[in-house]
């Protein structure tokens, strides 16, 4: 292999796209566009959201621990209104001019500062705090919950002891998260330079067998190896340009904070361009027509947009459907690049996805070369 | 009658012998033989006679036809190592081409000599392009061998000293001309300035030294005819191949064209090329006629409107055409 030969490759992949506009804005403002639209969809805008409050507690407001946590409640994101029983509450909320029922149950601060001060023969009373939320939209509900969760913290705090109050919200994956935008940014990323990389290069190679430039590098004394190695540089010199774009934004619009070492996931990502480059050679040798190729985006993108647990983890999707995930290439790379970012792991932890992205990358870049190389 | 008047001539992949013998059936030859010699025995009512041919090369002997007709005896045995020619820039010896069941080329033997344009003339699907695949180590023959440039292909040693125009024009319609040549010229592994000087040297063969940094997309269909003709010639090969380098493209150009490919073969460069344009093979010095995969005749353009008794290219090839139909 020489390096010259491949590196004119690579040249030559980036001349076209400075010299193609629109394929220019395919690359960095589509993803752009979508991180922006996800971002502004899923952050924790949700503002001066109704909420109803059924208080059940009885002690006196003095003592009230039911009052001190609604005090606490952050009121740019619920506006808080009062019902007198539970029926009426969540009557409001079906009519559509409340969001959420908070119901805080009969004897609450009793219950909760008897436990608390270790009266354990006093029967257990209910210390639990029902948040009942229109969960159709889990957006917005999900920020409640964390307005409740952090109302509860803080006012324990202020107590100055332990008091054991739960909050009944069993959706709390994600529910101490306002930020919402942490947990999925690292998976657009990597679900853009994944689905981008491989249409391109499906496009780019179908283009190279269909105008004839293929056969002529093919006659040529360019190896197979360093044509496919040219691309592979390209791509990754591009998935790593768009990347850093994407989470500049995500840094600068929506807050996202990154714990990590930026670069270790600069890495992952151009290791997962790669892998996605050998996939479009290979995708390429199925497609006649660049018409063609396209027609194959749903497959290699749908997938791995539910599956790679880009919004959900992977725990979440059902177990018989879960060995499809492990078999997608972007699962690995999003659950790399998320624990770098959002976890603050190092290479010590994050190896075995990296492991994984290394042994797709060599297996579609080898079968990218023998493919080629192989004459009728 | 012990002795059989017998002419033996080589061509470069086969030895013909042909035997005079008046008033024989056919039924009544037998032909035997080894690696360096041809028995061919009568045996009749008027008694048996044999004569025994000494071959001037080794012959693969299972590989022997023969035809009799008109009291002549005709055989033809295949080399076992085609003809060394030092001189030949292309020998393809029995090559054959199956894509399943359809045999694109079949068993077809021809030798372009260094320094001259051999055309390869036929219709659509005659197999023009996939010999030339072949010879440029894109498809691997069936049967049969070639070499190029003295080297038996694929062989990836001959790709620097050779120059291929696919029918497509192979060029990234998304660059520049100038881009376009810097690619081909850095794959070919030519300095920077190899490249430059080169590439001055081609825009003002082809004509576009004014769109040097125009797109192809933007050029017009003869302008992205003349620079893939440049992309081939960059690297100065030994040998082009050009397949169907006037297809679709104006008379004009096409005379312009030719007019190129004489001054390169005038500079000793050797052209193969393809065409179904019958007329303009007249610039060739040498063309073979493709139908269904074989080839029918061979010979210079004069040579064969002359054995035709034709006076243009198009129906002597008709007139081949019908010969190998009625066969």
């Amino acid at each position: 292999m020489k390096l010259s030969r491949t590196f004119a490759v690579t040249k030559r992949v980036l001349r076209d796209l400075k010299n193609d506009r629109r394929q220019l804005a395919l690359i960095f403002i589509a993803p752009l566009l979508v991180i922006s639209i996800f971002g502004v969809a899923f952050t924790g805008t949700v503002k001066d959201v109704r909420v109803v409050v059924v208080n059940g507690d009885t002690a006196p407001a003095r003592s009230s621990l039911s009052d001190k946590i609604i005090s606490n409640f952050d009121t740019n994101v619920v506006n808080v209104a009062y019902a007198n029983s539970e029926s009426d509450a969540v009557g409001q909320v079906q009519n559509g001019s409340a969001t959420a029922v908070i119901v805080f149950p009969p004897h609450f601060t009793q219950s909760v500062m008897a436990q608390a001060s270790g009266h354990t023969s006093v029967a257990p009373g209910n210390r639990t705090i029902q948040v009942l939320a229109d969960k159709s939209n889990p957006n917005v509900s999900d920020p409640i919950i964390g307005v409740v969760n952090s109302a509860v913290a803080h006012t324990i705090q202020g107590l100055g002891r332990q008091a054991p109050v739960s909050v009944d919200a069993s959706n709390a994956i994600y529910g101490a998260h306002a930020q919402f935008i942490d947990f999925f940014a690292p998976g657009i990323i990597c679900i853009a330079v994944w689905q981008l990389t491989t249409l391109l290069t499906l496009i780019a190679f179908v283009g190279e067998r269909t105008s004839g430039t293929l056969l002529r590098l093919l006659a040529s004394p360019l190896e197979e190896s360093e044509l496919v190695a040219g691309y592979a540089a390209a791509f990754g010199i591009i998935g790593t340009a768009q990347s850093v774009l994407l989470l500049t934004v995500a840094v600068a619009l929506f807050n996202v904070t990154i714990v990590g070492n930026v670069l270790l996931a600069f890495v992952v990502i151009a290791l997962l361009a790669i892998v996605s480059e050998g996939l479009g050679i290979l995708l390429s040798s199925l497609a006649r027509r660049e018409a063609q190729a396209v027609q194959f985006l749903p497959i290699v993108v749908l997938p791995a947009f539910l599956l790679s647990g880009i919004f959900w983890p992977i725990q979440a999707i059902p177990e018989w459907l879960r060995p499809v995930s492990y078999l997608l290439p972007p699962t690995y790379a999003v659950d790399a690049v998320r624990s770098v970012i959002v976890r603050g792991w190092g290479l010590d932890r994050i190896y075995p996805d990296v492991v994984a992205l290394f042994i797709f990358a060599s297996v579609f870049l080898g079968l990218a070369v023998v493919l080629l190389r192989r004459r009728e | 009658m012990s002795d059989i008047p017998v002419s033996i001539t080589e061509t470069i992949d086969e030895i013909h012998i042909v035997a005079e013998m008046p008033d024989v059936n056919r039924a009544d030859i037998r032909l035997a033989g080894t690696e360096s010699r041809l028995d061919i025995t009568v045996a009749n009512e008027s008694g048996k006679y044999s004569t025994s041919v000494t071959l001037p090369v080794r012959v693969d002997p299972h590989r022997a036809t023969a035809d009799y007709r008109d009291g002549v005896l005709e055989v033809r045995l295949k080399r076992a190592v085609p003809k060394d020619v030092g001189h030949s820039a292309v020998q393809a010896t029995s090559l054959v081409k199956r894509f399943g069941d359809f045999v694109a080329v079949d068993h077809i033997s021809f030798d372009v000599k260094k320094g001259e344009i051999y055309g390869l003339l036929g219709p659509n699907g005659s197999g023009k392009t996939t010999t030339i695949k072949i010879l440029c180590g894109l498809l691997r023959p069936s049967s049969g061998e070639a070499h190029v440039l003295g080297r038996k292909v694929p062989d990836t040693r001959t790709a620097s000293s050779i120059g291929y125009m696919p029918q497509e024009l192979a060029m990234y319609r998304g660059l520049t001309v100038h881009e376009n040549l810097v690619f081909y010229g850095e794959v070919f592994g030519l300095s920077k300035q190899q490249i430059e000087a080169r590439e001055q040297a081609l825009l003002r063969l082809i004509d576009l030294q004014d769109f040097k940094d125009t797109l192809v997309d933007h050029l017009s269909g003869g302008m992205q005819h003349r620079t893939s003709l440049a992309c081939a010639l960059l690297h100065e090969p030994q040998l082009l191949f050009l397949d169907e380098p006037t297809i679709g493209v104006d008379p004009d150009l096409r005379a312009s064209f030719w007019r190129y490919f004489e001054q390169l073969r005038d500079q000793g460069i050797t052209i193969l090329i393809t065409t179904h344009y019958m007329d303009e093979a007249r610039h060739c010095d040498r063309i073979g006629f493709m139908r269904e995969g074989r080839l029918i005749a061979e010979g210079s353009p004069q040579e064969l409107l002359e054995l035709t008794h034709t006076d243009s290219l198009e129906d002597a090839f008709l007139s081949y055409a019908q010969t190998q139909g009625a066969r």
